[in-house]
């Protein structure tokens, strides 16, 4: 046998199969859209990932929406309004809506669907959180009220906006049987019409449906789990959306005008907690020269530029309620100030440079997850470097997500890099759970009482004007315990082929039904 | 016969015992609550509790464990976390494409691999052979991962000719053989350079026998000396080879499917482990170790039917 010839005709053969055959274009109007996982279960009380949240959110439709501005506007609801005792909330639905199959969507649907939430035996993933939903009650076939157990102004945020707010055809449960977690049917833009698994979805345009009917023909998402494939199909042609990329790969395809890079700083916090129950951030004035003796505007800037915007609060940059950076009290970078509060706390310098009570060094531990937030590892490892300039001794123990979240829950940890997603600005949904005390995301033991107060009166204060007052104030006591050290808003990136057109990034939602192809 | 396959099988029950034993203790090993890990890092105690029912967390070892082996017994593998399907049914739906690439690429992996292995054996110490030994050692050494974005480049963004990732139909379609060539020579590049070097190696030693050169003095043409006669033997412990890669490359090629967004177990489980979904990680981890000793059966029995020697052991 000629062993020579036999490479030769297999590689021929891979040419023959392949030349002249290129992939072919997606025809018109058909927009293919990269997601980092494929799609698990479509059961509004069941989604929990966002990347089948992304999804749903084109098939279904909640009572109101968000605006690309972050804006809470009408959507199944026409319009509502609240009690004079702030509890009832009235909602006028739109009339004439129909569900994807032909079942008509009122007041009964609604009422069913946030019944079946709060049913313990239906295994809602929003069931606790919808909780504050007293009785439900049809007033007529296109009016339904809801009585909260106490006044709540963040009532839309908390519940209508969350993905358990998305309302499913009741025929559709009656009928599918388990189908119906896997076949959503809505009255969104866009109807459900293919899902193979791990490959693609694919939705078809709503002929019928209630708002302005949508651009694209059909939209097919890939799971594309890994960031360079997704790159490489969106110059490839195979993709024309992806919602992630290196910095460089961004960077490199913002030079490209085959390309767009959208980034906006979105409702994803990142901050250095400091825990107030044990020493040495049991002291305030420990806390404050940490503040102090960082610049995290430069830290950020040379780690996390083109990725993430530095911040001088837990409240998002993005958030409406967010007057604008550099309104609120913050520490100014001066490693002077740093030393004498540590002075005034009676840490004198010593050996190597770090400062001393009598025997006892001012050292601690920074818990970092890595990779979990962008640059957090690397983040820790710079603040950490920086301390040392002004005698504090800072080591950084990097843990497995699990092992991690296990020690910092539990409130075992000097400092921790963290962060906190939304998916809206509201600033109830930080503060509460971060500063209040015993908040669900507040691990370091933070406890004020005026702060206690006034986030109390922001759940029931209804005024816009008046809420913002109260969250400035309550940002103001938080710098001014200093438990946190802000440091970023991480942005959502998005890539689009610079054919795609029509197409607006916002932090608040996406919007697929007015971009197109030209 | 029979007594040699009753013995294989019983053998096979304690390993595969062993794999659900490994497969649930990764639950109780790993760090962290993993009900708390599913219900995310804000989520209410409450809801934290919930999970931990759902998932049986709150229930004695003992029990968790037997209702695990007690799930799989009755072939259903527990259920996903995430999707609340059955993990026998999330898997029935990748196998098929993991089965196709793992094919596809032993085919593309034998065919190169056995053909350069040839060449480098009859002209030992030439060219060919150091061309050949050269591109095996580079094959071996390259990451997956890394040949997988190169093939990428070259066929999708330099040439155009192929779709850079996903799976593009049935096999029987063009699409489909488009989409699987890239997948298929990235999974199977290091096999054929293994395959290479053996096929070399074990050619070598048996040109060197006896039979050969009689073979040779009989004044057959070396065409049939190497074909007929030789390679026979020198592909013995090639089998066994193909049939050790074919068992793990049924269980998901991890970065091979990643890299290529091919729709097989290996995404599966890497989405799996990324998500805690632990009752599919297990599920599909003791499935992929069931794979594997099924066809290591199957590779056995294959030896015993070919090699006498073997079964009267």
């Amino acid at each position: 046998m000629n062993g020579s010839r036999v490479p030769f005709a297999l590689a021929l053969a891979l040419v023959l199969l392949c030349v002249g055959v290129a992939t072919s274009a997606p025809a018109r109007q058909e927009i293919v859209i990269g997601n980092e996982a494929d799609v698990t279960v479509f059961d509004p009380i069941r989604i929990q990932e966002a990347p089948t949240s992304f999804v749903a959110d084109m098939v279904y439709d909640p009572l109101v929406r968000r605006s690309l501005d972050g804006k809470i506007v009408p959507a199944l609801a026409e319009s509502w309004k609240t009690s004079p005792d702030r509890r009832t909330w009235t909602f006028n639905l739109r009339k004439g809506v129909k569900f994807h199959d032909d079942s008509e969507f009122d007041a009964s649907v609604v009422e069913w669907h946030f019944r079946r939430a709060l049913d313990p035996k239906e295994g809602s993933a929003f069931r606790r959180q919808f909780m504050v939903i007293e009785s439900i009650k049809v007033l007529d076939r296109h009016t339904i009220a809801f009585t909260l157990t106490e006044p709540n102004v963040a009532f839309l945020e908390f519940v209508l906006l969350t993905n358990g707010g998305f309302i499913p055809s009741r025929k559709a449960y009656e009928t599918l049987g388990e189908e119906f977690a896997y076949r959503p049917i809505g009255t969104g833009p866009f109807r459900w019409a293919q899902w193979v698994q791990g490959q693609r979805v694919v939705l078809e345009r709503n002929p019928a449906y209630w708002g302005p009917a949508p651009k694209p023909d059909r939209i097919i998402i890939r799971p594309i789990t890994d960031v360079n494939t997704g790159i490489i199909e969106l110059e490839t042609g195979g993709l024309h959306y992806i919602m992630r990329g290196s910095r460089e790969d961004l960077d490199r395809l913002s030079k490209d005008k085959r390309f767009v890079v959208h980034r906006v700083p979105t409702y994803r916090v990142r901050f250095i907690s400091m825990n107030t129950i044990r020493p040495p951030f049991d002291d305030i004035r420990v806390r404050k020269a940490v503040n102090h003796a960082l610049n995290v505007p430069e830290i950020m800037n040379a780690l996390t530029s083109g990725m993430a915007i530095p911040v001088d609060s837990i409240l998002p940059v993005e958030s409406r309620f967010h007057p604008a950076r550099g309104s609120y009290t913050t520490y100014e970078t001066s490693p002077q100030k740093a030393r004498a509060l540590l002075a005034e706390s009676g840490w004198r310098p010593g050996p190597g440079g770090i400062m001393h009570r009598g025997d006892q060094p001012l050292r601690f531990v920074m818990h970092s997850p890595n990779g979990r937030y962008y640059m957090d590892k690397e983040i820790s490892e710079v603040i950490c470097n920086r301390l040392r300039n002004v005698g504090i001794e800072c080591r950084v123990k990097v843990m497995e997500w699990a092992a991690f979240l296990a020690e910092v829950r539990a409130g075992k940890y000097d400092a921790s890099f963290l962060g906190w997603n939304q998916s809206s600005g509201e600033p109830s949904l930080f503060f509460d759970p971060l500063v209040a005390t015993g908040g669900r995301g507040n691990y370091g033991g933070f406890s004020d009482t005026a702060l206690d107060a006034v986030l109390r009166e922001g759940l029931i204060a209804f005024s816009e004007g008046r809420r913002k007052l109260l969250y400035a104030r309550a940002t103001d006591i938080v710098n001014k315990n200093a438990w946190y050290v802000p440091l970023n808003n991480e942005f959502k990136v998005a890539v689009t082929t610079s054919r795609l057109e029509g197409y607006v990034h916002s932090a608040a939602r996406n919007d697929f039904t007015t971009m197109f192809l030209k | 016969m029979w007594r040699y396959i009753v013995r294989k099988f019983l053998a096979a029950i304690p390993v595969l015992l062993g794999a659900a034993l490994l497969a649930f203790l990764i639950l109780h090993l790993s760090p962290g609550d993993p009900a708390r890990l599913v219900a995310g890092e804000g989520a209410y105690e409450e809801d934290v509790q919930i999970i931990r029912k759902k998932l049986g967390l709150d229930q004695p070892f003992l029990v968790q464990y037997l209702r695990f082996v007690g799930s799989s017994l009755r072939g259903e593998f527990g259920r996903s976390l995430r999707t609340g399907r059955l993990v026998r049914d999330e898997v029935a739906a990748r196998f098929p494409y993991t089965f196709e690439l793992a094919v596809a690429s032993l085919i593309l992996s034998i065919g190169i691999g056995v053909v350069a292995g040839i060449a480098a054996a009859i002209r030992p110490n030439t060219v060919y052979d150091y061309g050949a030994t050269l591109v095996a050692l580079a094959g071996i050494s390259t990451p997956v991962f890394w040949l997988g974005l190169l093939l990428m480049l070259l066929f999708s963004y330099y040439l155009g000719w192929l779709p850079a990732s996903g799976r593009g139909g049935p096999l029987w379609t063009l699409a489909g053989w488009q989409s699987i060539l890239m997948p298929a020579i990235a999974l199977g590049t290091p096999s054929a350079a293994i395959i290479a070097r053996l096929t070399r190696s074990s050619l070598l030693e048996v040109l060197r026998q006896d039979y050969v050169r009689t073979a040779r003095s009989k004044g057959l043409i070396e065409r049939a000396v190497v074909g007929h006669h030789a390679l026979r033997n020198a592909l013995i412990p090639v089998i066994t080879v193909v049939g050790l890669r074919l068992g793990a490359l049924l269980g998901g090629a991890v970065i091979t499917e990643q890299v290529f967004a091919w729709p097989g177990i290996g995404t599966l489980i890497v989405t799996a482990i990324g998500t805690r979904d632990y009752p599919m990680v297990q599920g599909t981890m003791l499935i992929a170790a069931l794979v594997f000793v099924v066809v290591n059966l199957c590779v056995d029995l294959v030896y015993a039917m070919v090699d006498p020697r073997i079964r009267y052991e």
